[in-house]
């Protein structure tokens, strides 16, 4: 009779554990590419393709390039598509121009994944204008008055812009002690205007405030962060099978004079 | 601290020196020889209304003499010993009074004595501290040839012979037969279809001496109250018990845990001893969780267990971060765990449903009980009010000790294993709880409190007022010297429960019990934030930032139950629920900037019929069940069967089993952004972004037990549909300024819900479905000296959230093995015991590849790329806990003891999560672990 229960007791434990095996889970294979894209009309496409740093092995560093892929950019659009020059020190080149408008696609393999990302070329921008040429610095007054300088633009689709201010003088004169960067960059924005305001420089002279209009994977790679370490993600990309991004933006500049 | 403590004993001792002065007689102990003093000739019905007969003469002499007076006079018969009470004097003059009276006031008091009428209307009478074995219980049993009634009902209440509590879930056997019955909440029973009015019935119940009712033809049948003495041993040496009765009793129906609270404090406690954590040693019950008193019941989570307290939903059931339950057992007579197959009785959760039950208090009398530990301090007092009402009130309430600063800092993850190199300490780190910053300081307590009132208008009725509100306080003010960036002022964080519940319950003739039951539950969890930041980088002025998060659950509720007990083979259970919960949840920032709002209004009214039968000569038991529902938000209805069934093959073997349909419509959700506190809300399903979750769920199992073993084995599967899971994406300004960068106002950044400075990325509700699936097997030494159990369960729960992973992954609660080893040894005062716990490691996702983006102005950004979800282990858990509890009685009258236990006593550092930060361009791993040897005191006195 004891027998006979053991039996049975047996028979339900190993019932129940019958299919436990691993099928079904996810696996991982950190082996990935990280692509760098960023297309402006006007230019001919710079790419940009590493691996990741895999912590588990022995890499040390995240500067990994990959050479020696075969890269396509394809423009969706008219269809024209060619492989991308190799540079080397896993930097790619094409030799189209990018058009104003239309969508591109970028594709190679790497380590048995067919990697791959599209973006399309955001609309022009339209209706950049100013209210000024000239902006007179704060500290040549004696009423530490701000000055502001208004921009404005259309932006009837409600996509993003961003603000790159750039000094364009072959010398710089700093307006502090210090001297930062020759070029500031704003936060993306969905609004259609932006005052620039004197105190927000760092050198006197001609600026180039050349406005970009990014799409929305820019803006999501922009502000996220990975989560934390009890909820981690993955991190924003467009990229399928790999990591990084690809992404386009149009622009529009105009010249502004600190003094 | 210890100056409290000896001022505290002082008191104490210098209170009862004035009272032993009083005592004029020595104190010896009873012993063996007891005395009937007269029986009276024939059968006198006596009823228990001593306070109806009245004596009215001048009653002096020895004790014996006058019992042995009162007794002819009035036929009472008495229980005592002659020797002792020979050496007591009576002086008591001449006044009318009730019998009752007399031998409460004249004879015991002041003779520390005690007296209570057994079965047969005996009075005995007995040292007030006295345990009374069955033996010495010596009834002259009336020995009938034939009886005078066939087929009979026998109904009554089972109580406490001490405080004449009554006792819930007592079990009675009738002898001879295979029928029995158990009481129901408010210890309320009938028996039907007794052979003959000459049967016995064996009345068994967890933490009490077995009790053996002899039927007798001049019986009253309809009115019975049996007395169960606690089998407790706090007291003098000369015990005799002829059965020990253990901590846990698992073997009633299928996942099916009861426990007595009377014994629980023999086990090692990390303060007090606590409900839930005792219940963490049960089979079943995940243990390797620290940082959570809630209970993990078979791959569940917390929030998916039904936790009622005198019928009051209880939202938020710990203190201290998880350490502690919110329960207070000095208030608690009975609790019992349904692990899976719970009836349709009750509904709303999918895993399991706690019952507890709390003490009425007594009515004979002024009791009290204090404890106090190395963290907390806790009393409670009952007394009655008239002869009806009876109340009980608890209170307790932690102070803050090193222990209990320790137990802080390791929930609020304080206690890592590296110290980040460079870390700037206002920076907020990525994950978890955000670390302690320099220089600050916090206040942080918890209470809570129990009250009832009970009324017992009639033998009947019995009606009660039950209260209970428990909270945890966080104040983090801060003030951090030569930080320049943030100067917080106030952060308060304040959580915890409110509820009260007012009951009638009423007994229609003998087959039909009533109880209806009104209740309020409100959880509340909120937290304010106001910190002043400079408004620029280079402005010297300051602006106040507010933030406030808030989360209120209120919950409303009739129900009415009704038991009907057809025949001695059935019984029926049915009833109706209508309940009305609101759910608020609302976080803001600076009083005009509205991120979340989120209320919910749900209706839900339940309705359910149950059929409990006992088939083939009581060796089959089936329940069958339907529950339904409709649920106002999804305007649907839902339909829940249930069933159970347990078969006693002999009477050793049993085989159990049960399946069901279940649903919860109120979800916990954890949130996973970054802030101090407790970071859970619940809030109602609303059928779309959070939609109404659900399981399917089979037990099946069998157990073999003899007297002193028992060993079980329970296999369960469960299917889980629609669980959801939570997460908010917040990003702080500051992360946008970038290289050379400004902030500028009027600048609109991020997407968002709002125009001005939000800092909501995104929020989601995430749906999946998973299961749940393993066995435990229990082996449990029931008697002895020594006692205990070893418990083992295999399991694995999986969740498949396609938003979250394209492929099945490891629920976090998911643990492999888990094994448990409890003993519990007595000797003379003494009690010792120990538990070992070993688990699986939980899984966690951990970063596997790192890379850099340049962005076209330059900046750079690192992300680390995680692995599978869940695709990792962390090492296994493993604690061993000791503690010994030594009982006495202060200047012999006042049972005490004291307890000391060592928690973790090998200062195993067990991972409870690891942190990930990205510093320059590299990965950093941190361990955070739980609590490593953490020592306890803990000392009760009872009055």
């Amino acid at each position: 009779m004891k027998n006979s229960y053991i039996l049975l007791l047996l028979i339900t434990g190993i019932s129940f554990f019958y299919n436990c095996g691993d099928d079904g889970f996810s696996v991982s294979d950190p082996d990935k590419a990280v692509i760098q894209g960023y297309l402006f009309p006007g230019h001919t496409a710079e790419i940009t393709i590493n691996r990741q740093q895999i912590l588990a092995s022995e890499d040390t560093t995240m500067d990994l390039p990959l050479s020696g892929l075969s890269v396509t950019l394809s423009n969706q659009t008219t269809g024209k598509s060619e492989v991308l020059k190799d540079n080397g020190a896993g930097s790619y080149s094409s030799e189209m121009i990018i058009e104003d408008e239309g969508s591109y696609k970028i594709e190679f393999d790497y380590n048995n994944n067919h990697v791959w990302a599209t973006t399309s070329i955001p609309t022009k921008v339209s209706g950049f204008k100013t209210d000024a040429t000239e902006l007179l610095h704060t500290e040549r007054f004696s009423d530490d008055t701000v000055r502001y300088v208004n921009y404005y633009w259309d932006n009837e689709e409600e996509s993003y812009h961003l603000f790159y201010i750039y000094n364009m003088e072959s010398w710089t004169t700093p307006i502090y002690n210090f001297t930062p960067s020759k070029s500031i960059t704003t936060t993306p924005t969905a609004d259609t205007a932006y005052q620039v305001n004197s105190r927000g420089f760092y050198y006197y002279g001609r600026h180039y405030m050349i406005l970009y209009k990014v799409t929305d994977e820019y803006v999501d790679l922009y502000y996220s962060s990975n989560g934390n370490s009890q909820h981690m993600t993955n991190p924003p990309t467009n990229v399928n099978n790999g990591f990084g991004i690809f992404t386009a933006m149009s622009s529009d500049t105009l010249v502004l004079t600190l003094r | 601290m210890r100056r409290l403590i000896v001022v505290f004993f002082n008191i104490i001792f210098i209170s009862l020196c004035f009272q032993t002065a009083k005592a004029n007689t020595e104190i010896r102990y009873f012993d063996e020889n007891t005395k009937i003093a007269l029986e009276s000739g024939d059968t006198l019905q006596i009823n228990n209304n001593l306070d109806k007969i009245e004596i009215d003469g001048w009653y002096t002499g020895t004790l014996d003499k006058v019992l042995e007076r009162i007794a002819s006079e009035k036929g009472l018969k008495f229980s005592y010993n002659i020797d002792y009470a020979k050496t007591i004097n009576i002086d008591a003059p001449p006044f009318k009074r009730s019998v009752d009276n007399f031998l409460k006031y004249i004879v015991c008091k002041g003779n520390k004595l005690k007296f209570f009428i057994d079965d047969d209307d005996v009075i005995h009478i007995v040292e007030i501290w006295k345990q009374v074995d069955e033996k010495t219980l010596a009834k002259k049993e009336k020995k009938y040839d034939t009886a005078t009634r066939l087929n009979i009902t026998l109904a009554g209440k089972v109580i406490d012979v001490e405080n004449n509590e009554t006792l819930p879930y007592v079990n009675l056997i009738v002898n001879k037969t295979k029928s029995g019955t158990s009481t129901n909440a408010d210890g309320v029973f009938t028996l039907l279809n007794i052979p003959s009015d000459t049967c016995s019935v064996t009345v068994t119940y967890i933490g009490y001496k077995p009790h053996v009712l002899k039927i007798t033809p001049d019986m009253n049948l309809s009115d019975v109250v049996i007395k169960m003495e606690p089998a407790t041993e706090l007291l003098s040496e000369v015990v005799v018990l002829s059965d020990k009765q253990d901590l846990l009793q698992t073997n009633e129906r299928v996942g099916l845990i009861k426990m007595t609270p009377l014994k629980m404090n023999v086990l090692p406690s990390l303060g007090e001893k606590d409900i839930f954590r005792t219940f963490q040693l049960m089979p079943g019950i995940s243990a390797a969780n620290e940082n959570s008193s809630g209970l993990y019941v078979r791959g569940g989570t917390p929030d998916q267990s039904l936790v009622l307290y005198d019928g009051i939903p209880i939202y938020n059931v710990q203190h201290l971060f998880g350490f502690y339950s919110a329960f207070n057992s000095n208030a608690i007579k009975d609790i019992q765990l349904y692990k899976g197959g719970f009836d349709a009785k009750y509904g709303g959760r999918l895993s399991s449903v706690v019952e507890i039950t709390g003490k009425e208090g007594k009515n004979t009398g002024f009791g009290a009980m204090a404890d106090i530990s190395l963290m907390s301090a806790n009393a409670y007092i009952e007394f009655p009010i008239g002869k009806k009402i009876t109340f009980l009130a608890a209170a307790r309430r932690s102070w803050q000790s090193p222990l209990y600063n320790l137990i802080y800092d390791q929930s609020t993850g304080n206690n890592s294993d590296n110290n980040m190199p460079g870390m700037d300490s206002d920076k907020m780190p990525p994950g978890g709880f955000s670390k302690k910053e320099n220089n600050s300081s916090y206040k942080s307590y918890f209470y809570d409190v129990n009250s009832k009132l009970s009324y017992r208008p009639t033998e009947r009725d019995i009606i009660s007022l039950s209260f209970y509100n428990g909270a945890d306080d966080l104040d983090n003010n801060f003030n951090p010297s030569g930080s320049s960036y943030t100067l917080k002022n106030s952060d308060v964080t304040k959580w915890g429960n409110t509820g009260s519940a007012a009951k009638w319950g009423h007994k229609w003739g003998t087959r039909l019990y009533s109880n209806l039951l009104l209740t309020y539950s409100n959880y509340f969890n909120e937290r304010n934030r106001v910190s002043k930041i400079p408004a620029s980088y280079t402005s010297s002025s300051t602006k106040t930032e507010t933030y406030s998060e808030e989360n209120n659950l209120n919950d409303y509720s009739a129900k009415l139950d009704m038991e009907y007990k057809v025949d001695e083979y059935q019984q029926l259970s049915f009833g109706v629920n209508a309940n009305k919960t609101k759910t608020d949840y609302f976080l803001s920032e600076n009083d005009t900037t509205t991120i979340l709002n989120n209320n919910i209004k749900a209706d839900l009214l339940a309705a359910y019929l149950q059929d409990k039968l006992t088939l083939c000569d009581t060796r089959l038991e089936i329940t069958g069940g339907l529950r339904a529902n409709y649920y106002s938000p999804t305007k649907k209805y839902y339909f829940e069967p249930r069933g159970t069934a347990s078969y006693t093959i002999d009477k050793n073997w049993k085989i159990k089993g049960s399946a069901g349909y279940y649903y919860q419509f109120a979800k916990k959700i954890t949130r996973e952004d970054i802030m101090q506190g407790n970071r859970d809300f619940w809030l109602m399903a609303d059928g779309e972004s959070m939609p109404v979750g659900s399981s399917l769920q089979g037990v099946l199992g069998f157990s073999y037990e003899t007297k002193d073993y028992l060993i079980d084995i329970e296999g369960y599967y469960k299917k889980l549909y629609d669980i959801s899971e939570y997460s908010i994406r917040t990003v702080n300004m500051s992360q946008s300024f970038g290289q050379g960068g400004m902030m500028m106002p009027g600048m609109d950044g991020g997407k968002g819900n709002s125009s001005n400075e939000n800092t909501i990325y995104s929020d989601r509700f995430y749906t999946g479905n998973g299961y749940a699936r393993g066995i435990d097997f229990l082996f449990q030494k029931k008697y002895g000296d020594f006692t205990g159990w070893v418990s083992y369960t295999l399991g694995e729960v999986i969740h498949n959230f396609p938003d979250l992973s394209d492929k099945k992954y490891y629920a976090s609660n998911d643990v492999t093995h888990e094994l448990k080893l409890v003993g519990i040894y007595k000797w003379r005062n003494w009690d010792f015991s120990a538990n070992w716990l070993l688990a699986s490691g939980k899984p966690y996702t951990a970063p596997e590849g790192l890379y850099k983006l340049t962005l076209p102005d330059g900046s750079e950004k690192t992300y680390f790329t995680p692995s599978a979800k869940n695709g990792n282990r962390l090492p296994c858990y493993h604690r061993f806990d000791i503690a010994a509890t030594y009982n006495f009685k202060i200047s012999e009258k006042f049972p005490c003891s004291v307890n000391i236990s060592l928690f973790n006593l090998y200062n195993r550092k067990n991972v409870w999560y690891k942190e990930y930060q990205i510093v320059e361009e590299e990965i950093v791993e941190t361990n955070v672990n739980y609590l490593g040897i953490t020592p306890n005191v803990n000392f009760s006195i009872k009055f």
